[in-house]
């Protein structure tokens, strides 16, 4: 009988201890590997781009730009960089770092930071230009992506150099099959849109959190 | 040379090289394996 609550003891402690570490890896170690591949994908695109601070200025647009052609990405590769402002405030918003976005949405992609859809257009075109990342976990690049209000301003430079911005124009927290925010006009309005996508609430999966915005300038 | 026969240091070194390289294991393995097969990120 001791023998028996021995073994049963030991067994829980050895489970408790491997939830534990389980825990520490989806915490902390998860962003090492994302800061690691973060680092190199700054390199990449320092190499193969410039430096996203020297993108040419963006200006208000009217029309968006038809004529823009999607350069074939290699999924994982960088894709875009991205960073929040707020107009009036010089607090970094969403992320203190601008966040380098790869080509594809796995599982194995959103490891390196915030990917794009391939099935949604590239920015600055017509129709939606949809990004998801982690809230939690992998470097957590939208772990503040509800601090986000109307108003507020989403920067985008593509592998050409060029920058566009997007206005924030509402949240939503809609359930993981509303596919439908991927949608090439998910809100109506006839605008060039960008989604962003991320797990809501924090540490947890159960639902999604959307942010819409509008394109307001481009190159 | 028994286990209890060695020095306690010695015992203690092994252990701690043991227990570094089942984290390591754990870490590098084990759970990546089991966050694949979940196919879903748990915590977001």
């Amino acid at each position: 009988m001791l023998k028996v609550v021995r073994f049963t003891g030991w067994t829980l402690i050895t489970g408790g201890v491997l939830i534990l570490l389980y825990l520490v890896y989806l915490l902390f170690f998860t962003n090492v590997t994302t800061d690691r591949a973060q680092q190199e994908l700054l390199e990449e695109w320092s190499l193969e781009v410039g430096d996203p601070g020297e993108a040419l200025p963006a200006e208000p647009v009217d029309e968006p730009d038809t004529d823009v052609e999607q350069q074939a990405v290699d999924p994982g590769s960088a894709y875009a960089v991205m960073w929040f402002d707020r107009p009036g405030s010089d607090e970094p918003l969403v992320h203190a770092d601008p966040l380098y976005v790869v080509e594809g949405v796995t599982l194995d992609h959103l490891k390196r930071g915030p990917g794009h859809y391939p099935d949604t257009g590239p920015p600055g075109t017509p129709g939606n230009f949809a990004i998801s990342g982690h809230r939690t976990t992998y470097g957590a690049p939208f772990y503040n992506l509800d601090d986000l209000q109307a108003g507020d301003r989403v920067h985008v430079v593509d592998r050409d150099g060029k920058e566009w911005v997007y206005e924030v124009t509402e949240q939503r927290i809609v359930a993981p099959t509303d596919v439908w925010v991927l949608e090439s006009d998910p809100l109506g309005t006839g605008q060039p849109t960008m989604t962003i996508t991320t797990c809501h609430p924090r540490f947890s999966a159960a639902q999604r959190l959307i942010v819409f915005a509008e394109l307001v300038e481009s190159t | 040379m028994a286990w209890r026969d060695l020095n306690r240091w010695v015992r203690v070194a092994i252990l701690a090289v043991v227990a570094a390289g089942i984290v390591v294991l754990l870490f590098t393995v084990v759970f990546p394996w089991v966050e694949q097969y979940l196919a879903d990120p748990t915590l977001g």
